[in-house]
């Protein structure tokens, strides 16, 4: 069943009756046409379609605002387990370039919106003092422990 | 204390004369115990006096030889070594029974569950084993007493606590057997949820219709004692003799109303009425429905004017002719005793409001199943309109949304039942009147398990009810009071967005709210959706663990409208086979109190799972025969000795205990099983043939609850290797919670034992079920490897511990009782 079920408890995706209440009220699945919580849990865990699932682009549609979560019957843990997906799909490769460059953002500069030198200058003149620089290395520091020199190039 | 010579029912002194019978079995024992050698070894011991081997016991010629060697012999104790007492002890006590003997003077050691059948392949050890085991039996044998069993007289009247279909159905079932029966009803009139609904599935019949002559008949039958707007609020006893008190709230109407109704039309008050859910409302007097039994009317007084004792308003007494409003009621109390009682308290319904994005009780057009039975209901508030609250239309498209409240964790775990056949039933009722209306179900599955349901699934399928798979996530209420559902349909893979103008919630059923009151009073068990548990599941589905009652109807758990009867009848059936015989016989295993030895400390009265032993006006200890389930909990609890449990006596325990470890004891496991659950486990594994090593000595009794600490110190004492106390699960002992003082006592000895720096871990404690066999042999096989790592040292300093212990206790006892005495 893979890593991904050694954080949960095993028998919790067994009890899901795929009622569909969590594709229902899932707010993404409006708009993504295959971004489905429901078909996710079972190609993932009920049908052991590991890779197939890994390899998708839209699980890292998941907007993680947890509605499935609250509104499936049996608690099942859904925005959890597409988290996990989304960790494991990164090592596989499978992590698309504009959240890899706004993580390599981060590393770098500490920023994931990146301050410009047009905003700088905005600041002085409205008499703030200038945007103090992060410490990059303790966030290069987080990131290592949470694994992220798996998919990044984190000098 | 006991001593070896027995006194017999006519009252002379005799030796014990026992007769051992070893059985082959055929192969079955014989090819991995040497049955012959058995014999001889049981030939050898004190007061056995025939001891031979045979081919089938349990056969005619095995069953003729015990007979008349018992004449020839002057035998008077029986040993049977063979198969399991669960199979063959009822047949071996009618055996010695024919021949004159009491049948409780018969004892069998099991050498084949729990000997040849799991030890095939040892058979010098499997034969050693059978040895030990025949020591055991016959050293029991030597102190068993015969016994008599009583016979308590059996009240010829039962108590229907719930006037449902299924209390109705109970009720004129006993009554019409000849019994008494008094039914009692919490509400103002019988009927209970089958006289709220319109049509019943699969049969679309008039659901008051066909109740309601039933309804009358259990009003009028000459043996039902009615009790209508009557609460339970105690019972005691036992079976056979129940003591009930119920109260009879005031109805402020007397027995010549005739259901006139210029009462209620004269009345200024208003309430929302609860048959019809509060989709209509009634005056302050009122009668529930139109076809209540009893045909009364009465006052609630909460919303009367005069309900602060002051009499403003009179508008009612006015009205009525036959002067029959009597504000100066009271309610009462009444006493009765009965037989036997069947327990039909029914279902609540889940509050949908739980769900808050199904919009219930926020969007007037949401409604659940229940109020669109009260609407579609040509005696309903609307005569039978399927309207819109929002605007008083009739809908033209439908949606129903299953499984609500049930199938999940946040709510009721379980399926409802009847849910799925209510909705196909509902839509094909809005199709007979308003055919053009466009009906959904949106469903997880759709449950069409019973006669004719299928059928009805097809015929509203035929009828163009569609059925969408996927519940929705969303319901959204637009400006016109339509609604909107957002979901999935997961056979197309696809979103929906559909449009309802009302929306029916499929509500799931909940236990009653009165059902725990009446729990507690019956010691009743329930399961995890909070109805009430049967005896058996599959072989008992009406009984409870408590003799002499009964379930039907949703008291046990949800069910339709034939289930609740089928099992009502199936209740009154069971009660009228105690009731017929007029009395209850109770097995000869209930305890004995020694009122010189008890000291009045109340340890029995706090462990006893069915109050059926109390402390009486001498502070002595008092048993109740007919409560009495035999666990021995209190006869293991009481520090005093002033217990004996008969038929299962400390004496006989602490013999079987002496008899195996006269020798080599350090190399043998004790291990305590309980009669439903770990002795039927081992029997299990015997059954399966699973292998586990032969250093463990079974002692049967009734309930791990019957094991006290001094069994386990002299266990120790007399330097046996290792311990194991077994039993039922936690929440499955077979009396209730017995077993939870088996868990106390192991945890108990536990703390001593590392308090006296001796090793804890000689005491084990496992739940074994009947049928987790592979859960006793991995336990034993584990046992058996620890057993051979225990260093001498700490068998010796345990014996002396243990043995200290021991000797301490007992000549405080002796002490005390000389106090006693003097």
């Amino acid at each position: 069943m893979g890593k991904a079920l050694d954080l949960f408890e095993k028998e919790e995706f067994y009890k899901c009756l795929q009622c569909a209440i969590c594709t229902g009220s899932c707010p993404v699945a409006r708009v993504v046409e295959r971004f489905n919580p429901r078909e996710i849990i079972l190609r993932y865990i009920l049908y052991g379609e590991e890779d197939e699932v890994l390899g998708m682009k839209e699980i890292w549609n998941c907007a993680t605002c947890h509605a499935c979560q609250e509104r499936c019957p049996h608690n099942i843990t859904i925005s959890g387990l597409l988290t996990h997906i989304q960790n494991l799909a990164a090592k596989k490769g499978n992590l698309p370039d504009t959240m890899k460059a706004a993580m390599t953002l981060m590393a770098e500069t500490g920023w994931s919106i990146q301050a410009t030198p047009r905003s700088d200058r905005v600041r002085t003149e409205l008499g703030l003092a200038p945007l103090k620089r992060p410490d990059t290395a303790e966030i290069r520091k987080i990131f290592k422990e949470a694994g992220l020199d798996e998919i990044l190039d984190l000098k | 204390m006991a001593d070896e010579d027995k006194i017999t029912a006519g009252g002379e002194v005799e030796e014990p004369r026992i007769g051992v019978y070893v059985c082959h079995c055929g192969l079955n024992i014989g090819g991995s115990v040497d049955c012959e050698a058995l014999a001889l070894d049981a030939s050898k011991l004190e007061d056995v006096v025939v001891s031979e081997a045979q081919l089938y016991t349990c056969s005619e010629p095995g069953q003729e030889r015990i007979k008349s060697d018992i004449e020839k012999h002057n035998l008077n104790r029986i040993v049977v070594a063979a198969c399991s007492p669960r199979m063959h002890e009822p047949t071996f006590r009618q055996c010695v029974q024919d021949a004159g003997l009491n049948p409780y003077l018969l004892e069998m050691a099991n050498i084949r569950e729990h000997c040849s059948w799991v030890h095939l392949h040892d058979r010098a050890s499997a034969t050693e084993k059978s040895k030990d085991l025949v020591r055991m039996a016959v050293s029991r044998a030597r102190l068993l007493e015969p016994q008599e069993e009583i016979d308590i007289p059996v009240k010829q009247k039962a108590l229907v606590i719930g006037g449902g279909v299924a209390g109705i159905q109970a009720a004129l079932d006993l009554a019409d057997s000849g019994y008494e029966v008094v039914l009692v009803e919490k509400e103002p009139s019988i009927g209970g949820r089958m006289a709220q609904i319109d049509k019943t599935f699969p049969t679309m019949d008039c659901s008051i219709c066909i109740l309601a002559p039933k309804m009358s008949e259990a009003g009028r039958h000459p043996n039902i004692e009615l009790m209508t707007l009557t609460e339970v609020v105690n019972i005691s006893g036992y079976v056979g003799n129940f003591n009930v008190t119920v109260k009879r709230k005031a109805r402020y109407v007397t027995e010549d109303c005739s259901a006139c109704s210029e009462c209620s039309k004269a009345c200024p008050q208003l309430s929302p009425n609860e048959f019809d859910i509060g989709l209509a409302t009634r005056g302050a007097i009122y009668i529930p429905f139109a076809q209540a039994v009893p045909s009364k009317y009465l006052i609630d007084m909460e919303s009367c004017l005069n309900r602060n004792g002051v009499r403003v308003c009179e508008k009612c007494v006015e009205a009525c002719e036959r002067k029959c409003i009597d504000f100066n009621t009271v309610d009462r109390e009444e006493c009765f005793d009965v037989g036997t009682i069947v327990v039909c308290t029914g279902v609540d319904v889940f509050d949908a409001r739980e769900i808050p994005q199904y919009l219930y009780g926020k969007a007037p057009n949401v409604i659940t199943s229940l109020e669109f039975e009260r609407l579609i209901n040509a005696g309903g508030p609307t005569g039978g309109n399927l309207i819109r609250p929002s605007d008083g239309n009739i809908p033209k498209t439908v949606a129903f949304i299953q499984c609500i409240g049930s199938r999940s964790e946040k709510t009721n775990p379980y399926c409802s039942n009847v849910c799925c056949m209510n909705t196909i039933k509902d839509a094909l009722l809005i199709k007979e009147h308003w055919p053009e209306t466009e009906i959904k179900v949106f469903y997880i599955d759709i449950r069409a398990f019973g006669k004719g349901f299928e059928d009805l699934f097809q015929r509203a399928k035929k009828e163009g009810v569609q059925f969408i798979r996927g519940l929705p996530g969303e319901v959204i209420e637009l400006k016109n009071g339509n609604l909107r559902l957002l979901g999935e349909m997961t056979l197309l893979n696809k979103l929906y967005e559909i449009e309802a103008e009302m929306v029916v919630l499929s509500i799931g059923l909940k236990p009653s709210i009165g059902s725990e009151v009446i729990r507690k009073f019956l010691t009743l068990s329930i399961t995890s959706g909070g109805f009430f548990m049967v005896a058996h599941p599959k072989l008992r589905p009406v009984d409870t663990a408590t003799r002499g009652v009964f379930l039907a109807g949703c008291s046990e758990g949800p069910k339709d409208i034939k289930e609740a009867v089928t099992q009502a009848s199936a209740a009154a059936a069971r009660a009228n086979i105690i009731m017929r015989r007029g009395k209850v016989t109770v097995e000869a295993i209930t305890p004995r109190v020694n009122r010189d030895l008890c000291s009045g400390c109340g340890a029995c009265v706090k462990v006893c799972p069915y109050q059926a032993i109390h402390l009486d006006s001498d502070k002595k200890a008092v048993v109740v025969e007919a409560a009495c389930a035999g666990c021995g909990t209190c006869g293991a609890e009481c520090s005093f000795t002033a217990i004996e449990m008969r038929h299962f006596t400390d004496d006989q325990i602490l013999a079987q205990i002496d008899a195996f470890t006269e020798h080599e004891a350090e190399k043998k496991i004790l291990a305590f099983c309980c009669n439903w659950c770990s002795y039927a486990g081992a029997d299990f594994a015997g059954i399966g043939r699973m292998q586990y090593s032969s250093e463990v000595r079974i002692i049967r009794t009734m309930c791990s609850g019957r094991v006290s600490t001094a069994f386990i110190e002299h266990a120790f004492a007399r330097g046996i290797g290792m311990v194991l106390l077994s039993g039922c699960h936690i929440g499955d002992c077979h009396y209730i919670d017995a077993n939870t003082h088996a868990e106390k006592r192991f945890n108990k000895t536990r703390r001593i034992m590392r308090q006296a720096e001796l090793d804890p871990s000689r005491l084990e404690l496992v739940w074994v079920s009947a049928a987790e066999g592979q859960r006793f042999q991995e336990k034993i096989n584990s046992m058996s490897k620890k057993l051979k790592t225990i260093p001498s040292e700490e068998i010796k300093s345990a014996m002396k511990y243990f043995g200290d212990l021991e000797r301490k206790r007992l000549e405080k006892l002796r002490r005390g009782a000389s106090d006693v005495n003097a």
